[in-house]
């Protein structure tokens, strides 16, 4: 049967191997930002992500594995997710973070077999998808409730924590026009160094960079991914140009900036680290294919 | 003063969205009408939102609520000033909140009670 000649052959599986200690998108190969599963060009027919050698994964890389996953599952490939194989610990942390299920919810292959979860109290909220502002609404009152009932951290963190978390969900599930959705998740951890709450939200859509120019008078003042991420902390900064919109990240940018606050932001090939030192540092990096926001609170 | 208490209309602990701070207008825009009386046609005397119970609010929310505010009190305040009191906030009064309030024209300053007082810009509201 002839090809069609109109269409180019399908590209080579995809193969993504992160480092042992695989914190976030930042770190993977450049080789793989050519990789954008939401391009119209992008066509692999075989996807996976290969955790096997992982020691540590953080929740950021948790859910840039569901967000890649389901943004190439949903356009056709056959994806796969293999799950560390010495390190049963990161293994059992990442099925109660919930990464699995999410997975295989939208047809990805996950060989988890005699993986237990384990109920962890210190799994505030696992790994949720959401879509719509209701879903954010909803899975930050859940968070709430989670972390009243676990009785961690500090007592007036609990609405800190929460109300942080619910600006970056409304965020995504307002701005994101992503075709996976958008996922949500809390932590509490604890070091050496202290114990601290992380929230990430992440999701699969249009970026900072091209939600700010859905608005025509930023159009001419962002032209990379960073420095429209730059831009987005400021106040009243905003895609739709309403007066009354951007407020929601300035507002996570000011709150973190105080003592052992962090807040990280991925877009695209950009990202931002914003610290309590005033200091905001935007920087080029590796793909993100949607944006990812990363907060951490010490208790 | 009249006061709508917050609880008793949302049952959420943490008010996230838009769409939930909607669910006041109804309520709010009573209390508005209830609060004019022949001395007061305008009823723009100080309308008290009291949050107790509720633990947590986004800006969107209260952005929101000041949206609606100022839709109900309209057309009416000619000359008149505006005034909001945030009684029982489940949070500090931050920068975001400011932020929010200026672009109401408004300014937020706490009071002694640790309430928040939201009035017109250029007015201190004490």
């Amino acid at each position: 049967m002839a090809r069609d000649s109109s269409r180019p052959p399908k590209t080579e599986p995809l193969c993504i191997k992160p480092s042992n200690s695989f914190r976030h998108a930042g770190e993977l190969s450049a080789l793989f930002d050519k990789f954008d599963p939401r391009a119209p060009s992008f066509d692999s027919p075989r996807v996976d992500i290969d955790l096997r050698e992982c020691e540590f994964v953080r929740p950021p890389a948790a859910l840039w594995c569901a967000v890649y996953l389901a943004l190439a599952s949903k356009r056709g490939s056959r994806c796969r997710l293999l799950v560390p194989t010495h390190n049963t610990g990161v293994c059992v942390f990442l099925k109660s973070l919930g990464l699995f299920d999410i997975l295989k919810g939208r047809g990805v292959e996950v060989d988890d077999r005699d993986i237990g979860a384990r109920s962890d109290p210190k799994t505030v909220l696992p790994i949720t998808h959401f879509e719509t502002t209701a879903g954010a609404s909803d899975i930050t009152n859940r968070a709430f409730a989670r972390l009243q009932s676990a009785n961690l951290g500090a007592a007036n963190l609990t609405s800190v924590v929460t109300e942080l978390f619910s600006e970056l969900a409304l965020n995504a599930a307002q701005h994101s026009e992503s075709q996976v959705g958008a996922f949500g998740c809390v932590q509490f951890y604890e070091f050496e160094s202290g114990s601290r709450f992380t929230c990430t939200v992440a999701d699969g859509g249009i970026g900072v960079f091209e939600s700010l120019r859905r608005n025509e008078a930023l159009r001419s003042r962002v032209s990379y991914d960073w420095d429209a991420l730059e831009l987005a902390v400021r106040e009243r900064v905003s895609g739709t140009g309403d007066p009354h919109r951007g407020i929601g990240l300035y507002g996570v940018s000011e709150d973190v900036r105080r003592p052992g606050r962090s807040l990280l932001l991925h877009s695209g090939l950009g990202s931002l680290e914003i610290t309590e030192d005033l200091e905001s540092s935007a920087r080029r990096t590796r793909l993100f294919p949607g944006t990812l926001a990363f907060l951490s609170i010490p208790t | 003063m009249r006061t709508l208490r917050v609880n008793d209309v949302l049952e959420d602990r943490i008010l996230v969205s838009r769409e939930s701070a909607r669910l006041l207008e109804d309520p709010l825009s009573a209390i508005m009408l209830s609060a004019k009386t022949p001395g007061n046609v305008s009823g723009a005397s100080p309308v008290v939102v009291d949050f107790q119970g509720v633990e947590g609010i986004a800006p969107s929310f209260l952005d929101e609520l000041l949206l609606i505010f100022e839709s109900l009190l309209g057309a009416e305040i000619t000359g008149g000033e505006r005034c909001l009191i945030v009684a029982n906030p489940p949070t500090r009064l931050s920068l975001k909140f400011q932020a929010i309030a200026r672009g109401h024209g408004m300014s937020v300053q706490a009071l002694a009670d640790g309430s928040w007082s939201l009035t017109d810009a250029g007015n201190s509201g004490t």
